[in-house]
């Protein structure tokens, strides 16, 4: 079995890896990855059939990779790892094939690795964690043919939607989202906001609120050289949230 | 309505002296914290046994101060010796990403300080401004004194984290820090908190007193 160890902390890896290998030597066990970013890259590398995901890590934290792993359509089971953390609990209860919590137990251990080859491949991935509880989201990951494109949020100055899809543009590149424009102006809801039917832009780019020759209200965004419509609709809105 | 104002203050100050008694028994270790810490040590106990040794004698201490928090003050001395207690499991766990700056020479080591004052903002630098940095960051804890006033600077690079839930935990014991300095010093200690150029800081003044 490949097995993959995601954990910010050295020491907490090579915990992991000791007992693993104490089970069966015979596992092929990775254990570099420091962030869920990390573990998500290396996921759609070595495609190991288990990932183990702490759930506090720095980049992207271990709920999102799990997502982001799913959304890549790998067989990869997962299964979670947390010291203690009551918010995330309840936010995986019902998804994760397991949980595990720190310091982990040899024989707890053992009981999750046969939970997992008991499993088909379907049967080890996880639903969507699109819970209420989870905090926005700090990186998007595209997935085509090519692999996985990924953006930090904040460099995002807009999303636009177009037909079925919604792109995420930065000032030098735009990734294709399958995720409605909606579930995006929930989820980042302090930092971008709705101009118009099919656009949110980011708040902290925006350069310059002005009208254009034709009376049509717009927004400048810095690194963007096309100026955003704001339609009648968003304008008291967009006004008074840019104004503070 | 003088009257009225001093009983509110006075009641206000009981309350929070009871309530800064319970929250310390209750909710001073981060359950987080806590069992990261064992699970450094379990690790450690193969690895490094004397390290390992040595940080249970470390938790062990902070929990005997969190158990033993009825003392109204105690030596900054003491303070300063559990927060480094609390930093060395901290430093195991998260290695070169966790860099600390002590500078705290200026203050007498016989002033007086509630106990568990710097420790838990400390802790609150850790958690949110060092653990979730990949590249992690420098913790400065700085310590001045002007005019038998102590200054106490703790400083740590702002995190990415952006979750509004793990605020209000921080919150809750920034508040209990504040009514204890109060209660212990009226109308002389202060606590405060800012940030700018991506970095947050927090700032204790208290007067110099040896009894």
């Amino acid at each position: 079995m490949k097995i993959l160890i995601a954990d910010d902390e050295p020491l907490a890896r090579g915990r992991l890896k000791r007992l693993l290998s104490d089970i069966d030597e015979n596992f092929i066990i990775f254990a570099e990855a420091s962030n869920g970013l990390d573990a998500l890259n290396q996921c759609i590398s070595e495609k190991p059939d288990l990932v183990l995901l702490d759930i506090r890590m720095p980049k992207m934290d271990g709920l999102q990779a799990a997502a982001e792993i799913r959304k890549a359509n790998l067989d990869t089971a997962i299964v979670f790892i947390t010291a203690y953390d009551k918010y995330a609990l309840a936010a995986f209860d019902t998804h994760a094939i397991d949980y595990l919590l720190k310091p982990v137990k040899k024989q707890r251990l053992e009981l999750m690795l046969e939970k997992v080859t008991k499993l088909t491949p379907s049967q080890g991935q996880i639903a969507a964690t699109d819970s209420l509880d989870t905090p926005p989201r700090q990186h998007l990951c595209a997935h085509s043919h090519l692999g996985v494109e990924i953006i930090n949020v904040p460099d995002i100055l807009c999303f636009k939607a177009d037909n079925k899809y919604v792109s995420a543009i930065t000032a030098t590149s735009s990734i294709l989202l399958e995720e409605s424009l909606k579930t995006l102006e929930v989820e980042f809801a302090d930092q971008f906001l709705r101009t118009h039917r099919n656009s949110l832009v980011n708040v902290n780019a925006v350069k310059l609120l002005n009208k254009n020759a034709t009376g049509q209200l717009q927004i400048t965004l810095n690194g963007l050289n096309e100026p955003i419509n704001v339609s009648r609709r968003h304008q008291a809105n967009v006004n008074k949230r840019l104004k503070k | 309505m003088r009257y009225l104002y001093i009983q509110h203050q006075w009641k206000k100050q009981t309350t929070a002296q009871a309530d800064a008694k319970l929250d310390a028994l209750q909710a001073r270790i981060r359950p987080h914290f806590l069992f990261n810490s064992l699970n450094t040590i379990a690790s450690l106990t193969r690895e490094d046994p004397v390290l390992a040794e040595s940080l249970t004698e470390d938790l062990a201490e902070l929990f005997r101060a969190n158990i033993n928090s009825s003392q109204r003050l105690i030596s900054f001395e003491q303070e300063r010796e559990l927060t480094q207690q609390y930093l060395n499991i901290e430093q195991s766990r998260l290695g070169p990403r966790l860099r600390i700056q002590w500078d705290v020479k200026a203050i007498p080591i016989d002033a007086r300080i509630p106990p568990l004052t710097l420790q838990p903002l400390v802790e609150n630098s850790v958690y949110h401004g060092i653990e979730l940095s990949p590249e992690g960051g420098e913790l400065e804890i700085h310590g001045s004194m002007r005019k038998q006033l102590i200054t106490l600077v703790i400083r740590n690079p702002m995190g990415t984290e952006s979750s509004s839930i793990t605020r209000e935990g921080n919150n809750v014991a920034i508040e209990n820090i504040r009514l204890r300095l109060q209660s212990c010093f009226p109308d002389q200690a202060k606590l405060l908190i800012s940030s700018s150029d991506g970095f947050f800081q927090t700032q204790i003044i208290f007067p110099y007193q040896t009894s």
